[in-house]
């Protein structure tokens, strides 16, 4: 599937902002092939595998960080290039900043 | 100005390799973002309440937020903006802080439980960061690159949240990204390579 195909999916079907479709779309291009395979085939039948890397289990992204089956593939892709960082990072946390101008604009 | 000596020790401290660096001296936005780690290093330096020792004596949990609010105090003075009110809240585990375009919030459990305090005052500083980007967005004169307030307003309307985008993209949009490295830095510059 390329690129632009899938931003319009990711737009029209799970309602991504075209920006951050197209970051999307760049990212699952060069994915491993493993991720790529999940991705697909969620977008197709709604169904995310049974996936483990460097000790963490795709369910946790899930349970545990709230994301969403496409945010999780993304993060597993992520653990998949750099582990070390990825990991410190799901350790540490993230934030959940509401701006002021994004509030009055 | 001597920014290079660590609460903890007195070896020459590393910038950790993963910490993004402000190599491009002559772009006026990061000048003025180096001069503000200099100055903020310097200045919480002198909080002695979040000496990592003293910080382990305080128990009470409004005299520790008391101390983070100083910490905000001090950042604010030197970005230039009005401090903002430090507030501990009951937060998911996964969630370490975040502003509200009126006060900066930091997990009660990381407050009082098993975070340092430089994973605290990390917070602080980031979240301080964030409330320095609303406030350039409405005061634009403080910046001297105008290109990153429109940066910053394109982002802050199309916000990518780590549960929709994964953490990867999350962290790497321009207000997270400016907020991270920001942060980093000057918590490297405090307490070194000490481990969390």
């Amino acid at each position: 599937m390329k690129n632009e195909e899938i931003t319009t999916v990711l737009t029209t079907k799970f309602q991504y902002s075209r920006d951050g479709a197209e970051l999307i779309a760049d990212k699952i291009h060069c994915a491993k092939h493993e991720i790529q395979d999940a991705f697909f085939r969620f977008l197709e039948f709604s169904v995310l595998p049974d996936i483990t890397f460097e000790d963490v289990h795709i369910k946790q992204l899930i349970d545990e960080y709230d994301m969403d089956p496409i945010a999780a593939l993304l993060t597993m892709d992520w653990i998949t290039r750099d582990p070390k960082k990825a990991k410190a990072s799901l350790k540490k946390g993230i934030d959940k900043p509401m701006f002021r101008y994004s509030k009055e604009s | 100005m001597d920014s290079n000596t660590s609460l903890d020790t007195n070896e020459n401290i590393e910038t950790p390799s993963d910490v993004p660096q402000i190599t491009d001296l002559t772009d006026s936005f990061s000048l003025e973002t180096r001069g503000q780690i200099a100055d903020g290093i310097d200045s919480l330096r002198q909080i002695s309440e979040i000496h990592p020792e003293q910080w382990e004596t305080i128990q009470d949990a409004n005299e520790r937020l008391a101390a983070l609010q100083n910490v905000e105090e001090n950042m604010a003075s030197i970005q230039g903006r009005p401090s903002v009110p430090v507030e501990a809240a009951s937060m998911e585990d996964n969630v370490f802080g975040g502003w509200n375009g009126q006060t900066i919030r930091v997990n009660y459990d990381h407050l009082m439980g098993d975070q340092t305090v430089m994973e605290n005052v990390d917070t602080i500083v980031h979240e301080g960061r964030h409330a320095y980007q609303d406030y350039a967005i409405e005061h634009p004169e403080i910046i001297s690159d105008q290109n990153i307030i429109q940066e910053w307003k394109d982002n802050m309307q199309d916000y990518k949240n780590a549960e929709t985008y994964g953490l990867e993209i999350h962290l790497n949009q321009p207000v997270e990204a400016d907020a991270w490295s920001y942060a980093n830095s000057i918590q490297s510059g405090l307490y070194g390579d000490m481990e969390n």
